[in-house]
């Protein structure tokens, strides 16, 4: 029995894991926070300036106080040297962009992940009022590119730098704890809908269609007298719930990741959440696919000549 | 170099590998645990909420006198591992929308992005899920004065934003809403806006 439950969850020994994933983390989650702060580049002013929708003092009131803001730190830093607070906001507008083209090149690969973390958490405690799922999922995914050796493949570092690539070993438990934190709120996500009924009853979905819709030019009226809403609230939980479960079955795998990109895509294109659907598909790809893509056979290294004479 | 010090540094390097490799294995476990307990938490805290159910003292006391102690509410900031996964749950709220009304004519915040629309979405909802949940308690006056000045800067962005002409503008926080199943099986068809507040600022 113990045996059948250990080939069940079988996972490839820590040598044969494709330490591509670290790569797929790295590059992944740096374009796409990239992409994200320039895609509210165009308004930046009104949410982040002197004269935005809510004006900077009064977001700082109501502000993690854990983590400073960048009004916090403009007004730690005007008592020392006079100066403006578009221009300490200049400042962020081009360092984070800056620190993230440093993670996805991998120059600099941990200051630059430290940095990169840092600088969203302030960015982020400046906007709360604003912030939603995808500003702590990149927090997350920056967080593990600050602690894992993410730098050691295909970067400049390696490249320039000549670093050293970490054991086989570190990288498998440096994955392990990633993708137990991915399944831990995928587990918690699915839980905490199943404890409302309106997910249970299909009440959820249909809310999502008609308030948060994004596709306005579908209309989704029709689906009150079938039981889609119902069966696709009641696969939302169990695709949550039982992911820790699945995603660890070799056999499932590839159907239970497929089907959570499916889910992540939907949302996307239903509810406009870009940004945060690619980061979640990104820790999926990062978690249980990449690491399980098999290498190509490695390529015999011709014979020396003193070799080849002896055969 | 001297050749003590030549056999010396492998051993200090691999001790100082081992080390690193225990410390890493010590944290993570830590670190899981951590996340759990939080996302317990947080279950424990919606399902309360939702249901109004009573707190259990003993769960509360290890969370709020033990557990969210100022170093661990760090280590849940800075590590991205103290907040709920749980979105849209345990239901799905009505979505707020903030107008802007003045001369008869129809105002609303202008964005030049859909990811900037996106997040002011985020901000009505936060705003009027505000308002909602004000209305059980009575005592709030600090915070009903906070928001009556956020809902003012609000309503001044938009009067500036929409180059308004008339001396001034009514700005109202809503909350939109659509038939249950229920509802809508019955005949109820019509969405419906519910005026939870309304602000008004002159020159």
């Amino acid at each position: 029995m113990k045996t059948f439950i250990k080939n069940i969850f079988k996972q490839p020994v820590a040598t044969t894991q494709n330490p591509l994933w670290m790569v797929c983390l790295r590059c992944g989650i740096a374009l796409i926070s990239f992409a994200h702060f320039m895609a509210l580049q165009p308004d930046f002013d009104n949410i982040f300036s002197a004269h935005a929708f809510v004006s900077p003092d009064i977001a700082n009131a109501t502000r993690d106080f854990l983590l400073p803001s960048i009004y916090s730190i403009y007004k730690s830093i005007q008592g020392i040297i006079p100066i403006s607070y578009e221009a300490v906001l200049l400042f962020f507008r081009i360092l984070y962009p800056l620190t993230l083209l440093f993670l996805l090149a991998g120059l600099f690969t941990r200051p630059a992940a430290i940095l990169s973390l840092a600088l969203h958490l302030v960015i982020t405690n400046s906007m709360e009022y604003y912030s939603y799922g995808v500003d702590l999922f990149t927090s997350i995914a920056l967080f593990y590119c600050c602690v894992f050796p993410i730098g050691s493949l295909f970067s400049l570092d390696v490249l320039w730098f000549k670093k050293v690539s970490p054991s086989a070993d570190r990288i498998s438990k440096c994955l392990k704890l990633f993708q137990t934190h991915v399944c831990i709120m995928y587990f918690f996500s699915g839980l905490e809908k199943l404890m409302g009924y309106n997910w249970r009853n299909g009440e959820s979905i249909w809310r999502m269609l008609h308030g948060y819709n994004a596709t306005e030019s579908v209309n989704f009226d029709f689906l009150y007298n079938t039981p889609i809403p119902l069966l696709i609230g009641w696969a939302t939980v169990m695709l949550e719930l039982l992911y820790p479960l699945f995603i660890n079955i070799q056999q499932t795998r590839k159907w239970w990741l497929a089907g959570i990109v499916i889910f992540h895509v939907s949302i996307a294109f239903f509810m406009g959440l870009y940004f945060f659907s690619s980061v979640m598909i990104i820790l999926n790809l990062t978690a249980y696919y990449m690491p399980f893509i098999e290498e190509n056979k490695p390529v015999l290294a011709p014979k020396s000549l003193p070799q080849l004479i002896e055969a | 170099m001297s050749t003590g010090w030549r056999l010396k540094l492998p051993a200090i390097f691999f001790y100082f590998m081992k080390t690193r490799a225990v410390i890493f294995s010590i944290w993570s476990r830590f670190h899981i645990v951590f996340i759990v307990l939080t996302s317990v938490f947080f279950a424990y805290d919606k399902l309360y909420r939702f249901y109004k159910v009573k707190e259990n003292a003993p769960v509360q006391y290890f969370y709020n006198n033990l557990f969210f102690n100022t170093p661990f509410r760090y280590y849940g900031k800075l590590t991205a591992a103290g907040s709920p996964y749980g979105y849209f749950a345990p239901n799905i709220r009505a979505s707020g929308l903030i107008i802007g009304e003045s001369g008869g004519k129809k105002y609303t915040a202008l964005f030049n992005g859909f990811e900037a629309a996106m997040r002011f979405s985020v901000l009505s909802a936060r705003v009027t899920n505000n308002l909602i949940d004000s209305r059980d308690s009575t005592d709030h006056k600090l915070e009903d004065r906070f928001m009556d000045l956020l809902f003012k800067s609000i309503a001044v962005k938009i009067y500036n934003q929409n180059k308004c002409t008339q001396d001034s503008l009514f700005v109202s926080y809503n909350i939109v809403g659509f038939p249950t199943l229920k509802e809508y099986t019955a005949g109820n068809r019509q969405p419906y806006l519910i005026k939870l507040k309304e602000v008004k600022i002159s020159k």
